[in-house]
C-alpha cells in the first residue's frame, strides 16, 4: 500500500518537475489583422461591443483603414456573422470610454480623445487583430463610420 | 492660583516629556537618512556627475538639509514622474514614499542629527561611469571624433557614424551606458546600430549641411554625404512646396515606428544607462555600423566632447534581442482617426496634423498592435517643450485594459526611461496605446512660441510624440551558434 502511494507521489512529483522544467509560456500563433464591416452594438459591459450582420472579412497588412479602402467597404454585403469587439475605448463616446479600465480616474471628460465612430446602430468598418473566441473577437486598431444606420 | 501653578508645572512636565520622546524618535543620518540618500540620490549627487552638489557623506549632506526637505516635499527631487498608483512597478524607481518624505522632514526639523555609530558608505562606483553594474564595462567604444562645441550659437541635431570594432561577430550586451565627456554641453544624445547604406563607405564629409567636416560619414560613390537633408529652419528652402516636402520628411522620421537604425540607448542628463534581465540583450550585429546622434548646447565657452559607450557583455546565454520601437501605427488626433499613408520601402505612417497656435490641451493617441507574443521591458515617454502628459495602456486579448505607465506631468528637462521591474508579457493580439496631450498655449511657461504652429521633428522647437518601448518578440530566439560574447 505504502509502495503504491509512494509510486503515485513519485509519478505526480515527476509530472510537476517535468511541467516546471519545460514550463514555457504557451506560444500563440500570429494574429492576423482583418478588415470587416457590420453593425455596431453595445453590450452591458462598456469594454465589449458586438459587430453583427458582419460582411466577409479580408486580411490586411496595416492596422489603419485608408481612404482607398472606404469605397470598397461600403459595397460589402452583410451576413449572419457576428464578432465581439474589444479595445473599443478610443472609438466609443467619451462617457463610455471613461467607464473602461482606469480611464475615469485618470482622464477628465474634457481631455478624452475618442472618435465616437463606434456608435450603437451604425454601420461601421473595423480593423483589428482577429482572436479565437466564440464569436470571433477583434482587438480594434481602426474604426470608421460608413455613413448609414443599420436596419 | 494654586491650581493654575500646579497646572503650569504639569504642562511643563508634559511638554518636557513629549520633547524628550520626540528627540529620542528623531531620525538620524546614520540610521535613517544616509541609507535613503545613498539609495536614491548619490548616483547623480557625487563628484563629476550632473547634480550641483555631492551628498555622499553626512558632512556633505548636512549643509543642504533644508534644501533637501524643500525639494522632496515638493516632489521635485528625486526626479520621477510616473504616477505610482496606476503605473506598474519599475526597477529604477527613484521616487520617495510619503513616509520617507516625512522622515526626511522630521530629520531636518530635529536639527539634522548625525546619530551614533558609523555612517553608511556609498557604494564604490566605477570611475567615469554613472550607474552601478558591479564591474567596469567589458568594452568601451568611443565616438569617432572629438567634437568641438562652439561657445555660442545653435547647433542642429546631427549624426556621425563609426565602424564596428567587432565586425564579423555578433555582440550581446546585458547593460549599456552612454557617457558624454562634457555633460554640461550635451543636451541629449543617442547611439544606435544599423547597416551601412548601400553603395556607401565611411569617409570625410560634413556632419550636417554646412557643418564641420568629420572623418566618419557615409559617403556616396559621387562623394556626397548620404542622407544629409539639411534642416528646415537652417536651410531656408526657396519655395513653399520645398518647405512642405522637408517638413513631411521630418514628420515621417519623427513618427516612424521602426526605421533602419535600431536605437541602443539614449542619453539625457542623469540617464543614459540601461540594464536588462538575464538573457535579454541589446545587440551589435556582425555587419552593423554605429550611429551617434548628437544634440549639443553651447555653454558659453568652447568645449570638446567625445562620448563613450560602455558595454557590459551578457554573462548569461543571450536569448532575446531587445528592440526599441515607437508606439503609433495608427493615430487619433483631436477626436479624429488619422488615416495612414504608405511610405517607400514598406510600412505606413500616419498623416499627423501640426499642433495649432495657442492649443492648450491638444489630444493625440497612438495605437500599435502586437501580432506576435511580445515581452515589454521598458518605456520612455518622449515629447518636447509642449508635452504635457503621456500614458501607456494595453488591451489584452480578453478585453481587459491595463495601465502600464501614467506620466501626468511630463517634464522635458527630465526625460526618464522607465525599466519595468518585471518584464510584461503581451500575448499575441494585445494592443498598446499612448494617450498624450500638448500645451501650445501661453500658459505653458516652457513654450517658446505660443502663437506659432508646431511642426514635428527632432528639433526641440518642434514636437515629438514618442512612446518608446524596449521589447522583444518572443519567437525570435537568438541561436546559440551566433552567440559570441
Amino acid at each position: 500500500m505504502r509502495t503504491i502511494a509512494s509510486v503515485c507521489v513519485g509519478l505526480a512529483l515527476g509530472s510537476v518537475v517535468m511541467a516546471q522544467s519545460g514550463s514555457q509560456p504557451p506560444v500563440n500563433p500570429r494574429r492576423p489583422i482583418v478588415l470587416v464591416t457590420g453593425c455596431a452594438r453595445a453590450t452591458p459591459k462598456p469594454h465589449l461591443w458586438q459587430l453583427s450582420k458582419a460582411s466577409s472579412r479580408t486580411e490586411t497588412n496595416n492596422p489603419g483603414i485608408t481612404n482607398d479602402e472606404v469605397e470598397e467597404l461600403k459595397k460589402r454585403a452583410g451576413t449572419n456573422a457576428n464578432y465581439e469587439l474589444i479595445g473599443v475605448a478610443d472609438f466609443v463616446a467619451p462617457e463610455t470610454s471613461r467607464e473602461i479600465g482606469l480611464r475615469k480616474e485618470l482622464i477628465p471628460p474634457a481631455r478624452v480623445n475618442t472618435t465616437s465612430t463606434l456608435a450603437a446602430g451604425r454601420r461601421v468598418a473595423v480593423k483589428g487583430m482577429l482572436l479565437p473566441a466564440t464569436p470571433p473577437r477583434i482587438n480594434l486598431t481602426s474604426v470608421i463610420d460608413l455613413g448609414t444606420t443599420c436596419s | 492660583m494654586v491650581r493654575s501653578t500646579l497646572a503650569g508645572v504639569g504642562l511643563v512636565l508634559m511638554t518636557g516629556a513629549s520633547a524628550a520622546a520626540q528627540t529620542a524618535a528623531a531620525p538620524t543620518y546614520v540610521k535613517d537618512v544616509g541609507p535613503l540618500i545613498i539609495e536614491k540620490c548619490v548616483m547623480c549627487h557625487r563628484d563629476g556627475e550632473v547634480a550641483p552638489m555631492s551628498l555622499t557623506s553626512y558632512e556633505e549632506t548636512r549643509p543642504w538639509a533644508r534644501a533637501i526637505k524643500n525639494k522632496v516635499q515638493k516632489r521635485e527631487m528625486p526626479p520621477w514622474f510616473a504616477e505610482s498608483r496606476s503605473s506598474k512597478p519599475f526597477a529604477n524607481d527613484l521616487s520617495l514614499t510619503q513616509q520617507q518624505i516625512d522622515m526626511l522632514a522630521a530629520w531636518v526639523d530635529a536639527g539634522s542629527p548625525r546619530g551614533e555609530g558609523a555612517a553608511p558608505q556609498p557604494p564604490t562606483f566605477v570611475a567615469g561611469w554613472h550607474k552601478l553594474k558591479g564591474r567596469a564595462p567589458d568594452a568601451i567604444i568611443e565616438m569617432p571624433v572629438a567634437f568641438t562645441v562652439p561657445a555660442e550659437g545653435e547647433i542642429p541635431n546631427f549624426t556621425i557614424w563609426s565602424d564596428n570594432p567587432y565586425k564579423g561577430t555578433d555582440k550581446y550586451m546585458e547593460a549599456i551606458e552612454l557617457r558624454p565627456e562634457v555633460i554640461t554641453a550635451t543636451h541629449h544624445s543617442s547611439v544606435g546600430v544599423r547597416k551601412l547604406p548601400a553603395n556607401t563607405k565611411l569617409g570625410r564629409g560634413a556632419a550636417w549641411k554646412g557643418g564641420p567636416i568629420v572623418d566618419s560619414m557615409p559617403i556616396n560613390p559621387d562623394g556626397t554625404v548620404w542622407g544629409t537633408t539639411g534642416d528646415v529652419n537652417e536651410d531656408a528652402p526657396a519655395t513653399a512646396a520645398r518647405v512642405e516636402e522637408q517638413r513631411n520628411a521630418l514628420r515621417d522620421e519623427a513618427f516612424a515606428t521602426r526605421n533602419s537604425t535600431n536605437l541602443l540607448l539614449f542619453y539625457v542628463p542623469g540617464g543614459g544607462f540601461y540594464e536588462f534581465p538575464a538573457g535579454a540583450v541589446k545587440a551589435i550585429h556582425a555587419d552593423d555600423v554605429l550611429t551617434w546622434g548628437m544634440h549639443y548646447t553651447p555653454t558659453g565657452k568652447v568645449e570638446k566632447d567625445r562620448h563613450k559607450l560602455g558595454l557590459w557583455f551578457s554573462q548569461s546565454p543571450p536569448k532575446h534581442e531587445i528592440i526599441t520601437q515607437r508606439v503609433g501605427e495608427t493615430h487619433i488626433v483631436e477626436g479624429k482617426e488619422v488615416g495612414p499613408r504608405f511610405v517607400p520601402g514598406g510600412g505606413s505612417i500616419s498623416n499627423i496634423p501640426n499642433i495649432p497656435p495657442l492649443a492648450g490641451d491638444w489630444r493625440i493617441t497612438g495605437i500599435t498592435p502586437f501580432q506576435e507574443d511580445t515581452t515589454l521591458y521598458g518605456l520612455w515617454p518622449h515629447m518636447h517643450l509642449r508635452g504635457k502628459d503621456m500614458m501607456f495602456v494595453v488591451t489584452f486579448p480578453d478585453g481587459r485594459e491595463d495601465v502600464v505607465i501614467n506620466v501626468p506631468k511630463y517634464d522635458f528637462n527630465w526625460q526618464l526611461q522607465y525599466q519595468l521591474k518585471e518584464p510584461m508579457k503581451l500575448p499575441a493580439g494585445t494592443t498598446i496605446k499612448t494617450i498624450g496631450h500638448f500645451d501650445n498655449s501661453a500658459a505653458n511657461k516652457y513654450n517658446p512660441a505660443p502663437d506659432a504652429t508646431v511642426y514635428w521633428s527632432e528639433q526641440s522647437w518642434d514636437e515629438m510624440f514618442n512612446g518608446w518601448m524596449e521589447l522583444a518578440t518572443d519567437k525570435d530566439v537568438i541561436k546559440p551558434k551566433t552567440s559570441q560574447n
